[in-house]
């Protein structure tokens, strides 16, 4: 059974410019294993040149922090006029890899960017994930991808990119921060279910069928009427009869199937205790895994559906168009009081 | 060019640099010299194929270990500590470049290198150093960088990765890669070394020398003493007249032009009184007094006169011993002073016996003095006693009967002393034959074989034979040993004495008018007794610019200490205020308009460069082709796009792949319960007609756009604002 469908809003990501005419984005240097090694030899050149008065251990000294200072000027004119740019997958549910797209576009007009580390970074969470490219050239773009296993269904947001780089040496790390949200629905995790078999149509359904309406399911074509709304015409048959042509609708009907979630949680307005809480919240989110799975078994097998929760919520399933809806209903939708009469609300920040 | 081959290349050149550091020193002994050597060119030819097998991975671990218990057993044996630990460093180089194996082998050959350099400057203060020095400067970026990708390279690229196009991404492949770096890249880096070497300079200029001097210790191997010695030993043999290392530079008081080739100097180191037989002169008297200083000056036998006397000015490597060398007839010397009075502390200086004068420090850097010399006329008066008249008159018992017939048979009929010794001198010269291969040497009577037999020798022959035979005739003498220089350095406008230009001649005691003094003779054929000849054509420029350039290095880089730093920086405060006086900063400050030129200057450079900027940026934009221009256009409605598209997905609408963008907010707007979905369609219809109808938007109309995205961003902006998922009820 196919655990996504189409349909599923995509995700995607603004692009994010270190542009010299904005204010500069604050620099973070870290000192490498190796830049650690140098210093300490710089130093101890610096002293032994101190001590002995030699010359030549002054022009080592001098060459030694000129290279420090190169390094900082080089690493900084690597991190210059890149625009770094994140492609979220289509769709991503809880349990199965998905890739996550970043690109990174160098607008110097001359000068590569060597060696750079770009870390996308998400809200509470560790930043684990990074990308590396080992030469940007002039006006030019790179993209690499990594890879990621959500582990729990919701809202997950991306607030930035940590770009950073050890270029020329690899003594220092220079890193800076470009703030670049984006936003991914993590769908619930689906597995295999077997279904009922599928009830016997029945007249209503078949009524349902030949009757017109405004669903989203399309019974056919029809010649345009004045009076007609505008919206339903099929251009493409218009074109090829030469008369204006529409689309007829099939009625709304009674759904092949209905699924219930209970969604009320006991302790939203009252104390628990956190193993009571941590239960509940598990068995909470088995029960959306469950609907989730069997909602996505029904629509592949065509069946139109009706998802209600226990705090009042109703959502339509139609094969037509797919689960994405229906999961992406199920990745928002949060625990509700037990007096609640209504929405689903979202994991975290506005829907 | 290759990525991992070219990084190959620059790691190896800077290994090669670091061990010659220590090789040129010469601190280290020949054998161990030509062992390093022949190691590092095996090391430089070992294949990959080589360095990958197991056999590389054993000479690693096992070699250092070997060479280390060898080293310990060699400092056992007596050996010196700093030669054994330079030499085991040397070897740890060879060893690591022979068996490197991927970028954490090849950062320790640089490092080693560094180390290497820093070694160096214990060992070795020549301008060969100043070569590796500058060469590590040159090459230092390039293979620091290179070295870097290649770690960031084996660190982020697992074995067998591929890229999002299904090609190898391994290490391997990179390494094989020629689009990693170019000609451009190589160029760029070996360009970092300009700031390099501009940050180098001044700090070198401008950090003060302030020796603590805290557990020194001297490399006694940096020493030169081959071509001058304090012993003389004719049975010994030798061929001294080929060494061209410069060990003296000297400028003459008067120069002809253009400057004559070659200079005729005799400058005298010391000299001999004791003639014990056998080829052997020593001196009786080990004597030695302090010489008192005036100041900068120091009197020999009178204060000396810039008006009357000729002043050389003298620059003198370190030599062992430390002997100054002096043309005849210098009355003082003078340690010169810096530019802006202050002068380097000079050493201690002692007279001892035959003249000889010798500096009391150790020789680790370029002497630098100016010598008064009495004019050729002025008759110094020095009295010889009979005690010292029979030191210099001394003989050896089994000097040959022959050898004194000889002297008498040559000076027969002469009655002055100086007849005597011209008449000698003038034998010897004419009728005997300059050679380097001291046919004599070997013989239990050097001199009697010099003079009866082989007939040939080189100058100490001809000095020793014409000093026997003068004593012989009742004239005093010394055997005098010095250099006898110079030829002129066209870059460096000096006259470079070299170790081949070592040379021995006799002062003999003439008494004239009651008044005696020593006169300086030289019996050595022409051949022998002249500056030797340089390599002409594009050797002996070479040559030159090479001494040239080591003479700066002397003077500029090893010689620049305290008392140089504080005058430059007197010179340069003295420059800034003479600058201030002509741009009239005294008195704008005194008129109460204080830095008011330098400021309106500042003020016009300013204006002008940031005219020049706007009319340059003015003329690009305007210089901006329709094609150009519509493809930014573009870019800008794009960029737009994907904000609002963003800020859809924010309120949880997001365009499906399949659908285009109009279409996208038709629908949402054909949906009906989207508050913002007819800003979203006004904002793609705009953004259709800029990105594909080819209608511009004004910078205006940009920022419109992006406050508009805004808004609808903004969960708050359309109140009505509910997600789908909840309104589907």
């Amino acid at each position: 059974m196919a655990a996504v469908s189409e349909g599923s809003p995509t995700a995607r990501s603004a692009s994010s410019v270190a542009s010299p005419t904005r204010r500069k984005t604050p620099r973070r240097l870290k000192i490498t294993r190796e830049g650690r090694y140098f210093l300490g030899i710089t130093f101890g050149v610096g002293l032994a040149a101190i001590n002995t008065g030699n010359n030549l251990l002054y022009l080592l000294l001098g060459v030694l922090l000129a290279l420090i200072l190169v390094s900082g000027m080089m690493s900084e004119l690597a991190l210059r006029a890149l625009v770094v740019r994140r492609r979220l997958p289509t769709r991503a549910q809880v349990g199965r890899p998905h890739l996550v797209e970043i690109e990174v576009h160098n607008r110097k007009k001359r000068l590569p960017s060597y060696a750079i580390e770009v870390e996308d970074i998400r809200a509470n969470q560790p930043a684990d994930k990074r990308c590396f490219f080992l030469k940007v050239s002039p006006l030019s773009t790179q993209i690499a991808a990594y890879r990621r296993t959500p582990q729990r269904r919701g809202r997950e947001s991306h607030v930035a990119f940590r770009v950073a780089t050890r270029f020329p040496f690899g003594l220092f790390e220079k890193s800076k921060q470009i703030e670049v949200p984006g936003e991914l629905v993590i769908y619930p995790a689906v597995h295999n279910v077997t279904l009922p078999p599928p009830r016997a149509r029945t007249i209503g359904a078949g009524a349902r069928a030949a009757a017109r309406g405004a669903s989203d399911e399309q019974l056919g074509l029809k010649p345009y009427r004045p009076g007609d709304d505008l919206r339903h015409v099929h251009w493409r048959k218009t074109a090829a009869v030469g008369q204006i042509v529409l689309r007829e609708h099939a009625a709304e009907g009674a759904p092949d199937a209905e699924l219930e979630l209970d969604d009320r949680c006991p302790f939203l307005d009252r104390p628990a205790e956190n193993e009571e809480r941590r239960r509940w919240h598990d068995q909470f989110e088995a029960r959306v895994r469950d609907v989730a799975s069997r909602a996505v078994a029904h629509l592949a097998r065509g069946d139109a559906l009706q998802l209600h929760t226990a705090s009042g919520t109703r959502l339509p399933g139609n094969p037509r168009l797919g689960s994405d809806p229906i999961l992406r209903f199920l990745a928002l939708l949060e625990p509700s009081p037990m007096d609640g009469k209504g929405t689903a609300r979202p994991r975290r920040g506005g829907a | 060019m290759k990525f991992g081959l070219t990084h190959r290349a620059l790691t190896s050149a800077l290994a090669t640099l670091g061990v010659l550091a220590i090789v040129l020193s010469g601190a280290l002994p020949k054998a161990s010299v030509a062992l390093l050597l022949l190691g590092l060119a095996g090391a430089l030819l070992a294949t990959e194929r080589f360095q990958q097998s197991t056999a590389a991975r054993y000479t690693a671990a096992i070699v250092p270990s070997v060479l280390l218990g060898v080293e310990l057993l060699r400092f056992v044996g007596g050996a010196p500590m700093l030669d054994l630990a330079v030499e085991f460093a040397a070897a740890l180089q060879i060893v690591r470049l022979a068996t490197r194996r991927g970028a954490t082998h090849d950062q320790q050959v640089i490092l080693l290198a560094l180390l290497h350099l820093v070694a160096g400057t214990v060992l070795d203060k020549g301008i060969a150093y100043g070569f590796c020095l500058f060469g590590f400067l040159l090459l230092a970026p390039g293979a620091l960088v290179l070295s870097h990708l290649r770690r960031e390279v084996e660190g982020n690229y697992r074995q067998g990765a591929r890229d999002r196009t299904g090609l190898p991404v391994d290490v391997p492949r990179i390494l094989r890669s020629r689009r990693v770096i170019g000609p451009g890249f190589l160029a760029l880096t070996c360009l970092l070394s300009l700031p390099i070497v501009v940050f180098t300079a001044l700090l070198f200029i401008l950090f003060p020398r302030v020796g603590l001097s805290l557990l020194l210790f001297q490399n006694q191997h940096a020493l030169r003493s081959t071509g001058f010695s304090d012993t003389v030993d004719l049975s010994g043999v030798g061929a001294i007249r080929t060494d061209p290392a410069v060990v003296i530079r000297f400028r003459p008081p008067a120069m002809s032009d253009p400057p004559a080739t070659r200079l005729v100097l005799r400058l005298r180191g010391t000299a001999f009184d004791e003639y014990r037989g056998g080829g052997h002169w020593s001196r009786t008297s080990s004597d030695r007094t302090v010489l008192s200083r005036m100041g900068s000056e120091v009197l020999l036998s009178r204060p000396g006169d810039p008006d009357r006397d000729a002043v050389y000015h003298f620059e003198l490597e370190p030599l062992e011993p430390t002997v100054l060398f002096l043309p005849a007839h210098t009355v003082a010397l003078r340690w010169p002073a810096a530019a802006g009075g202050a002068t380097s502390r000079p050493p201690p200086l002692t007279r001892g016996a035959e003249e000889t004068l010798r500096y009391e420090a150790p020789p680790d850097r370029v002497l630098r003095y100016d010598a008064y010399v009495a004019p050729a006329g002025e008759l110094q008066d020095e009295a010889l006693s009979d005690r010292e008249r029979a030191r210099y008159l001394q003989l050896p018992a089994e000097l040959s009967t022959r050898t004194r017939e000889l002297a008498r048979t040559w000076t027969a009929g002469l009655a002055t002393s100086a007849q005597k010794a011209a008449a000698i001198q003038r034998h010897l010269a004419t009728e005997y034959h300059y050679t380097l291969t001291a046919p004599s040497g070997g013989k239990p009577d050097p001199i009697d074989d010099f003079l009866f037999v082989s007939h040939a020798g080189h100058c100490e022959f001809f000095s020793t034979a014409m000093s026997l035979l003068l004593r012989e005739v009742n004239v005093p003498t010394r055997n005098v040993s010095g250099f006898v220089g110079g030829t002129y350095n066209r870059f460096g406008g000096f006259y470079a004495v070299r170790q081949g230009d070592a040379h021995s001649w006799v002062e003999a005691y003439l008494e004239a008018h009651g008044r005696g003094a020593w006169t300086t003779f030289d019996p050595t054929p022409a051949a022998g007794a002249q500056p030797i000849v340089e390599s002409a054509g594009v050797a002996g420029t070479l040559r030159e610019m090479f001494e040239a350039i080591a003479q700066g290095w002397d003077r500029y880089v090893i010689g620049y200490d305290l008392p140089t730093q504080v005058s430059l920086m007197l010179r340069m405060q003295r420059s800034l205020d003479s600058a201030r006086k002509h741009v009239g900063y005294g008195d704008a400050v005194r008129s109460g308009a204080p830095l008011l030129r330098p400021l309106l200057l500042v003020l016009a450079v300013l204006a002008l460069g940031g005219g020049a900027r706007w009319l340059w940026r003015r003329r690009r934009v305007e210089t901006e082709t329709p094609a150009t221009a519509r493809a930014r256009q573009q870019r800008v409605a794009t960029e737009l796009w994907l904000q609002l598209e963003e800020a859809l997905s924010a309120r949880g609408v997001a365009r499906p792949r399949n659908v285009p963008p109009l279409r996208f907010t038709e629908q949402l707007r054909a949906e009906g319960r989207w508050p913002f979905a007819d800003e979203a369609w006004i904002l793609a219809t705009r953004y259709a007609e800029a990105r594909f109808g080819g209608v511009p938007l004004s910078a205006e109309e940009e920022r419109e756009f992006a406050r508009r995205v805004a808004v609808i961003r903004r969960p708050d902006a359309h109140s009505a604002t509910t997600p789908p998922d909840a309104r589907a009820t």
